[in-house]
Order: C-alpha cells, then sequence, then structure tokens
C-alpha cells in the first residue's frame, strides 16, 4: 500500500507541475503575440473592389499557431450576406512573423444589380471571424462586427427638364442638364453614357453618345443636346440613359419627361 | 500530564506550521499567475474572481486538511477539496468552453485540454486520498489490536 501512495503521490506531483508549467507557458506565449496592421488598401480587379487587409502576425510566444481561419463576411444594412472571402493559414512557426493579406472583393456587377447601392450611400456591416489551434491544444475563435462605407457612385443623379428647340422644320434639338456625385471611393466612372430619346409613342426620336470621366469623391454635371425629328416630338415620352464604363454596365435608366395631356 | 500537553501543543504548532507553509505556497502560486495574468486581466470579467475564489477555497481546504492531519478529517478535507476542484470547474466553465464579450468583440476559447487534465490530477488525488484513508485506518486498527493484545 505504502509504495501504491507513494507511486500516486510522485505522479500527482509532477502532473501539478505539468499543469502549472503548462499554464504559465501558455500565458507567456499570448502575452507574446503581437498583430500588426499595415494601411488597408483598395484597387479593382476583374471588375470587383478588393479591399485588402494586411496584417503581420509576429509570434515570439513558445508554440505555433495552427489553422488560422480569418473570414469575412459583408452584410448589407438589411442583414443580406453580399459576400464572404476567407484567407487560411496552416502554420505559424513560433519566433517567426507571418504576413497575411485579407481581401475582401465585392463584385461591382452584382452591387449595381441593386440600383439602391448605384444611387443611396449605404453602411455595411462586416462579420469578421478568426479561428486558430494555439498549441494545437487550444481552440480560439473571435468575431469583430465593423463597418464599412459604400459610396454611391451615382449619388443624387438628377436629369432637367428637356427643353426642344426647332432648328428647322425637320430638326429639333433636345437640351438636357444631367448631374450625378460619384461617392464611390472605389468606383472611377470611365467610358460612354448612352442616351436614347422616345416620344410617347415609344418612337426613337435620337441617340447621343457621351464620353465620361468622373473619377471617385468628384461630381459631374453636363448639358447634352440631340438632334432629333421635329415631326416625332410629342408632349412626353422617356428619356433611356446607359452607362457602359470600364468598371460598370448599368441601364437603361428610364426617365420619364413632359406631361401626357 | 504536563508532558503530555506540552507534547500536544507541540505538535499542534507544527501542523499550524506545515499547513502554513503548504497555504503559503499556494499562495505564491496565485501570486505569480495573478502577475502574469495582469496584462489580461482588464479582458477576462467574471473569469477573474472565479480564479480567484478558486485559489481561495483551495488554500482554505488545504490549511483545514494538513491542520487535520493524523486524524481520518484529514482525508474527508482533502477528498472534499479534489471533489470541489472537479465540480467547480465543470460548473462555471461550461465543460471547458471560455466566452467572454468586449464591446463588439466575442471571444472564445476552448480550454478542455486543461479541465481534462485537472480532472485527471484531481480523479488521481481522490484515489490516493481514499487509499491513504484505507492505509490510516488499516493502521490504526493495527495499532489498537497490537495495545489491546499487550
Amino acid at each position: 500500500m505504502k509504495y501504491t501512495l507513494k507511486a500516486l503521490k510522485w505522479a500527482i506531483i509532477i502532473l501539478w507541475i505539468c499543469f502549472i508549467f503548462l499554464i504559465f507557458t501558455t500565458v507567456y506565449s499570448v502575452a507574446n503575440i503581437r498583430v500588426e496592421t499595415n494601411e488597408t488598401k483598395f484597387f479593382t480587379k476583374n471588375n470587383e473592389v478588393i479591399v485588402a487587409i494586411p496584417f503581420i502576425l509576429i509570434n515570439d510566444g513558445l508554440y505555433e499557431i495552427l489553422n488560422l481561419n480569418v473570414t469575412t463576411i459583408v452584410v448589407s444594412r438589411e442583414n443580406e450576406p453580399l459576400t464572404k472571402s476567407t484567407s487560411f493559414i496552416d502554420v505559424i512557426p513560433r519566433g517567426k512573423e507571418t504576413m497575411i493579406w485579407h481581401n475582401i472583393s465585392l463584385s461591382i456587377q452584382k452591387m449595381v444589380s441593386n440600383q439602391k447601392y448605384l444611387f443611396e450611400d449605404s453602411n455595411f456591416t462586416l462579420l469578421n471571424n478568426i479561428r486558430l489551434d494555439f498549441a494545437r491544444i487550444i481552440p480560439f475563435a473571435m468575431s469583430v462586427n465593423s463597418t464599412m462605407p459604400w459610396g454611391a457612385p451615382l449619388y443624387n443623379f438628377t436629369v432637367s427638364e428637356p427643353t426642344f428647340q426647332m432648328i428647322n422644320a425637320t430638326t429639333s434639338t433636345v437640351s438636357f442638364n444631367i448631374s450625378f456625385e460619384n461617392h464611390s471611393p472605389y468606383i472611377n466612372l470611365e467610358g460612354e453614357l448612352e442616351l436614347k430619346i422616345f416620344n410617347e409613342n415609344e418612337e426613337l426620336l435620337g441617340v447621343t453618345y457621351e464620353t465620361i470621366r468622373v473619377p471617385s469623391n468628384s461630381f459631374y454635371k453636363k448639358t447634352l443636346s440631340v438632334y432629333i425629328e421635329t415631326t416625332k416630338v410629342t408632349n412626353s415620352g422617356y428619356i433611356n440613359i446607359t452607362f457602359k464604363t470600364s468598371m460598370l454596365n448599368f441601364g437603361p435608366l428610364v426617365i420619364p419627361y413632359g406631361s401626357e395631356e | 500530564m504536563e508532558a503530555k500537553n506540552k507534547i500536544s501543543v507541540k505538535n499542534i504548532s507544527l501542523r499550524i506550521f506545515k499547513a502554513g507553509i503548504k497555504a503559503f505556497i499556494i499562495y505564491i502560486v496565485y501570486l505569480v499567475f495573478s502577475w502574469l495574468t495582469e496584462p489580461i486581466r482588464g479582458f477576462m470579467g467574471q473569469y477573474g474572481q472565479i480564479i480567484d475564489v478558486f485559489f481561495i477555497t483551495v488554500l482554505i481546504f488545504t490549511f483545514i486538511s494538513e491542520l487535520s492531519s493524523g486524524t481520518i478529517y484529514h482525508f474527508v478535507f482533502s477528498f472534499s477539496r479534489e471533489l470541489f476542484v472537479i465540480l467547480y470547474f465543470i460548473t462555471v466553465l461550461n465543460g471547458g468552453t471560455f466566452k467572454m464579450n468586449l464591446e463588439n468583440i466575442k471571444l472564445a476559447v476552448n480550454l478542455q485540454f486543461f479541465i481534462l487534465m485537472l480532472i485527471f490530477i484531481s480523479m488521481l488525488g481522490i484515489a490516493k486520498t481514499l487509499l491513504s484513508a484505507m492505509n490510516f485506518l488499516n493502521e490504526k486498527s493495527e495499532k489498537e489490536t497490537v495495545r489491546e493484545y499487550y
């Protein structure tokens, strides 16, 4: 009995020493992990806005970090998920620095398919989930919510009432002002604006193409004139506006004019 | 009679001294642990209190158990201490999942490995206490038998 008790006593002492050693080294290692972030970069690639967040993970602890998984879900104001981005690093060895580029991509074409994001500024919520296994024995998870502003590329888009001016019996000109503010920090509108004017009988009166160049955070205002056939002019009608730019194609946007009486 | 009293006082003083030393060692461990976790104390929230309660309870149990050494109560208190460690950690740490909310940050750490290790050590402690209690009772009855025989 005495030998059994002695053996148990020593087993307990050794296990307590191991346990305390493990706790101290784990706490020490966690306290020696540093995360540094550099400046976030925004760029566009293949019609996608990419927000690249660089992390530098400095593991000065005693244990390695495994299966680091960073997932970001961009959610609209209406709680609708817009995109999901994941970055994965399988091992961050001890005493090493590891650079992680976490890219969040938003498809511009998908965004503009919802007209609200073209004309209205908004705030998206970023649901960031970070998961990792520390020292192979401690799974760790962290979730952080942050916001990302969305600037509408066609904010306050306005088309003035057209004014008709007769040049001769067959030809007239129709003029109107187009203005908007490109609030988007990511999208530069460079391309062509196609305008088609129809009368109330849905007959095409005239077409014009306008080259536009509206960089982010700038204002656009221009008076456009289109030659039309005088005989087809009616009291009312509509203008079809189509944007064909390098980053987004959108349209036709139907703007009615005149009164039907 | 006087000599017997002197022995008893000496014996009790020795027990108090030994119990005090053991309690002091636990207190030192607590201080070192507090010093190491000082940078993250703010994030620990309610878990800081849980750790404090754990150390205080273990310290008290150790002191009482050591004070009552040489009696069957020593084993009762040791057994209670081991049982307390197992039940306390399983209950307050939800089986090993450690969760915290800091403004808009949610943290979750799975400490099941540590809980399992703690349970295993405590189980060994319980086994040792039970065997020691059996050994103690056995030796006591042996002594009584020898005393009765002579």
